[in-house]
């Protein structure tokens, strides 16, 4: 006779064995995992430095030993879309982490205490949210000049209003709660309360608040580089190298083509996993 | 309700004063100024004479003070990068382009996409379903000026039957309308396909096909009429968006519309512009949220109740 023991899987083993199965999910998943090593080993996967160049080699089509091709000074173009990998994927991640830290506690004092707090942060989404997130941006980024780390502050800064709203919509309905009642009669402290036992509550709406949150934070890095305000050359970004061959997509079309079609796969990747954990994170939404 | 009405508008003039002042204090805080030696090669004197022209030898708070006494007069100044015409002027040449462009794509957009919601609708889990999905999915992912890049390198190096840029002729309108659209018609087509499913599933349309109307009556009389209702709730928060224009689509295909300012007038340090620029986004995203709100305090009374109570 079998023994029969209860599924113990808790919430995240859960989660997972959802995930998997969700085939289109742990392709991008596959896809995103592969970029990441890319980025991570590009000294090793690149055939030459971003900036090598060699001028007796410009302006090359596809072929064996430039599989991308070559640009305007003769640089391996494979080489500087490897390298472009790193900043897409530091600017997702440090520039969502950035509104996490601002978003997630303005979103809990305001859920949490409500009255004045709640008032004072819900106007500050007002402006936030009437404001023009791109302009917004781009006058940070003129103001504090172009760079990587101003690029993470331009859209950190923009970027936290969607993560707050849900972590203020998520703490009003668990204040209400019986555990956040029985915690409070048992006299625990607000930080207590709200760190030990809101959060971890609060926990699945916002990662998948901030799977959702990456693309976006890599698309507005590769406009604010196509407009010639975000990473600074020769350091090599997608956006950068799409409105630097822009005016020749005519000839050397690859030159334009290959970034763009890498900024598609990256935010369709990072937009497909965010699917995918929102439906394994909340399986009350497909019934 | 008029409480609540007036309650929310002085809130949202609270919202539009905060923005002028974030503004105003973030461009004059980007270095460098309108008329400087490398822009343009100036005595001392004569620099001095334009600055006290256009007031910006004063103090900030002052010059602050004198804009928006002015902009509430609805003179919003001149525009350093054009000093021949006013920002009205400006902005009245310009914007209209923008407001063609988004219009054609919105309704692109809203045609397309409900159509393609519709078909995936009633040929669920068939390829056409399966085909609208990635259709959908590309559209919201990918973004405009990557599909922009695409289709010129497509329809204009490759095959050439289209020009890579510029606006005259309906020839020139084709690839932007539709760049434009892509997005928005995928959002439509997703919500129409669930809220059709979701009708479909109601005891009315059960009633219908028990009195034995014809399936097409059903899907097209009353299925679909309820089924789109919804729509107009997302069509709300698009229209800002729409009609100002977007930089990336008119700057690549090199349509003289609104969109290029947003860059160029702070590159320019073009002050009275950005200002302009700033509250015309924000007004028109403003007016979005005010009516949408008042909308639903008008279907929901709960609504007026606790936010206008306070």
């Amino acid at each position: 006779m079998t023994e029969i023991t209860p599924y113990d899987g808790g919430l995240w083993r859960d989660a997972l064995r959802r995930f998997t199965k969700n085939k289109l999910s742990v392709a991008a998943a596959i896809i995103i995992i592969v970029i990441s090593f890319m980025a991570v080993f590009a000294p090793w996967v690149s055939p030459s430095h971003y900036s090598e160049a060699n001028f007796d080699e410009a302006w090359q089509f596809p072929s064996w030993t430039h599989p991308m091709g070559t640009d305007s000074i003769g640089r391996d173009y494979f080489s500087r879309i490897v390298y472009g990998a790193r900043i897409s994927l530091i600017v997702g991640f440090v520039a969502q982490m950035i509104s996490l830290l601002i978003g997630v506690p303005l979103g809990a004092i305001a859920g949490f205490k409500g009255g004045k707090a709640d008032y004072i942060v819900m106007r500050l989404v007002d402006v936030m949210s009437v404001f023009p997130s791109l302009l917004f941006a781009i006058l940070i980024m003129a103001w504090l000049g172009s760079g990587l780390s101003n690029v993470l502050f331009a859209i950190g800064v923009t970027g936290w209003v969607g993560v707050c709203r849900l972590v203020r919509a998520q703490f009003l309905s668990l204040r209400a709660s019986d555990f956040v009642r029985a915690a409070r009669s048992m006299g625990a402290s607000n930080v207590h309360t709200i760190v030990r036992h809101m959060l971890p509550n609060a926990l699945s709406p916002i990662i998948v608040g901030l799977a959702m949150g990456i693309p976006q934070a890599i698309f507005a890095e590769a406009g604010l580089s196509f407009l010639g305000l975000g990473i600074n050359p020769p350091t090599p970004s997608w956006g950068q190298m799409v409105s630097s061959h822009l005016p020749n997509v005519i000839y050397y079309w690859h030159l334009a083509l290959f970034p763009v079609f890498m900024i598609a796969l990256v935010m369709l990747g990072f937009s497909l996993i965010g699917d995918g954990l929102r439906d394994a994170l909340d399986p009350r939404m497909n019934e | 309700m008029f409480r609540y009405i007036v309650y929310r508008i002085v809130g949202l003039v609270g919202v539009l004063f905060l923005v002028t002042v974030i503004t105003f204090s973030l461009m004059h805080a980007v270095p460098g100024g309108p008329f400087d030696e490398e822009k343009m090669p100036l005595s001392a004197e004569a620099k001095a004479n334009i600055l006290r022209k256009y007031g910006l030898d004063r103090p900030l708070y002052e010059q602050y003070g004198r804009y928006m006494w002015n902009a509430l007069q609805f003179d919003f100044g001149i525009p350093f990068q054009s000093p021949g015409e006013t920002v009205t002027d400006l902005i009245a040449r310009t914007w209209p382009i923008s407001m063609q462009l988004g219009g054609m794509g919105l309704a692109v957009a809203f045609s397309f996409g409900i159509l393609l919601g519709i078909l995936s609708a009633i040929r669920q889990n068939t390829w056409v379903d399966y085909g609208t999905t990635v259709i959908a999915t590309l559209g919201i992912t990918v973004p405009s000026f990557a599909i922009s890049i695409l289709f010129i390198v497509l329809f204009a190096t490759i095959w050439r039957v289209l020009p890579t840029g510029g606006w005259g002729g309906p020839e020139t309108w084709i690839m932007p309308v539709i760049v434009y659209a892509l997005g928005p018609m995928a959002i439509v087509a997703r919500y129409t396909r669930s809220s059709i499913l979701e009708n479909l599933r109601m005891d009315y349309v059960r009633t219908a096909r028990a009195k034995g109307l014809k399936e097409r009556s059903v899907l097209f009389i009353h299925v679909l009429k309820n089924s789109l209702i919804p729509l107009l709730t997302i069509m709300g928060p698009m229209l800002p968006g729409v009609m100002t224009g977007s930089l990336f689509v008119e700057g690549i295909f090199r349509i003289p519309g609104l969109g290029q300012f947003f860059v160029t007038s702070i590159f320019e340090r073009d002050y009275p512009m950005i200002m302009a620029l700033t509250l015309l986004v924000a007004v028109l995203i403003g007016i979005v949220y005010l009516i949408t709100d008042i909308l639903y305090a008008l279907v929901d009374p709960r609504v007026r109740y606790v936010r206008g109570s306070k």
